[in-house]
């Protein structure tokens, strides 16, 4: 789930070919929207991650080590949405310095500096995009390797299986 | 927020200011707090970036829609928003490493307590303290940036930038680069 909303993220970023100087073109608003639904996903990640450790430690049994290695893919991915975030900071910025040369009055090079500016621009929210896919593909592929970890246990083990066997295995311990 | 309004751009200054002390004592928290305050200030700043993505955007937008009310007051003072958009945002992806680093010491936490592994916990925790560190001295540095820009945001008239030097300030991938996430030892299990 956090998979695709990152990746739809990304997709709805604005392209090279939609950025125009103009404001009301609506890459401001796309940029405000990318921020407001990306601020939000990683917020859910963090208070995922210390949901999750608060009850590793308070009910270390019942903590699975696939819960454990979930946990620490979700936190994996936080550093890339993170850095996703800050590449769209820099998009505002570069949003607002679009915004005066546009409508400073033109003089010699005035293309040349709202080409490069919007150059910059792209490239923040190229990078942006870039994080966002390298999350998705990076949680797909953790999704992948935890499924396929998911064997089923015989039922003849479930029986002869001590329980304390089964809680033993993953650590509870408090730092 | 009234952006040519010293006194809007002084309370975001205090909110940067706020966030900074809270990121910094979060570094310093003692186990079992920090999970919670990590939590609890990555929901704080992003709600600070949004607001000022929505008011640097709505500005833009209103300078377009009504060019004359767009006074030199109001551009320097949603100049001044964008600009604080950098340090909030790297303050943020800072967080995010926090995070992995947090995740990390969690997983950390299900390997057998060995000399290996505690010395992994104590560089992983180090090193996550740093990254708050850091977090906070970024947004102090914002409030200060946004505390001298409130103090001239209604200045006398003076030379505008030239296209040149706007298109300098843009300058790109000021990211920096990403913390390695610390590896724990081989696992006991």
């Amino acid at each position: 789930m956090v998979m695709n909303e990152l990746a739809g993220i990304a997709d709805r970023l604005p392209l090279t070919t939609q950025l125009s100087p103009e404001p009301r073109s609506g890459t401001g608003e796309d940029l405000e929207d990318a921020i407001r639904d990306l601020t939000r996903h990683f917020t859910y990640l963090a208070y995922t991650i210390a949901t999750r450790d608060r009850q590793a430690h308070r009910y270390p049994s019942q903590y699975t080590p696939q819960l454990r290695e979930g946990t620490a893919a979700l936190a994996r991915a936080a550093t890339r949405t993170g850095r996703a975030l800050a590449a769209l900071g820099e998009a505002v910025t570069a949003t607002g310095h679009l915004h005066h040369l546009t409508h400073n009055r033109p003089g010699p090079g005035h293309a040349e500096d709202l080409q490069h500016t919007r150059t910059v621009l792209d490239g923040h929210i190229t990078q942006a995009r870039a994080q966002l896919f390298a999350a998705a593909r990076q949680l797909r592929a953790d999704a992948h390797r935890l499924l396929a970890a998911q064997t089923p246990v015989a039922p003849a083990a479930l029986t002869t299986l001590p329980v304390a066997a089964v809680s033993s295995s993953p650590r509870g311990r408090s730092r | 927020m009234d952006l040519d309004n010293p006194a809007h751009l002084r309370v975001v200054a205090v909110r940067l200011g706020d966030r900074a002390r809270a990121v910094a004592a979060a570094a310093s928290a003692p186990a079992g707090y920090l999970q919670g305050r990590l939590g609890d200030e990555t929901s704080n700043l992003a709600d600070l970036l949004a607001d000022l993505t929505y008011a640097v955007t709505w500005q833009l937008d209103e300078a377009v829609r009504r060019p004359r009310l767009h006074t030199p007051e109001l551009r320097r003072g949603t100049a001044a928003a964008a600009r604080a958009a950098i340090p909030v945002a790297l303050a943020l992806a800072g967080l995010g490493q926090a995070v992995a680093q947090l995740g990390a010491l969690h997983t950390l936490d299900a390997y057998e307590p060995t000399e290996e592994q505690q010395a992994a916990v104590h560089r992983t925790r180090h090193g996550l303290e740093q990254t708050l560190r850091d977090a906070s001295a970024q947004l102090a540095a914002a409030a200060q940036h946004m505390n001298h820009d409130a103090d001239h945001v209604d200045d006398p008239p003076r030379r505008p930038p030239t296209p040149s030097e706007i298109a300098a300030h843009a300058t790109a991938g000021t990211l920096p680069p990403a913390v390695p996430t610390p590896c724990g030892p081989n696992p006991a299990r």
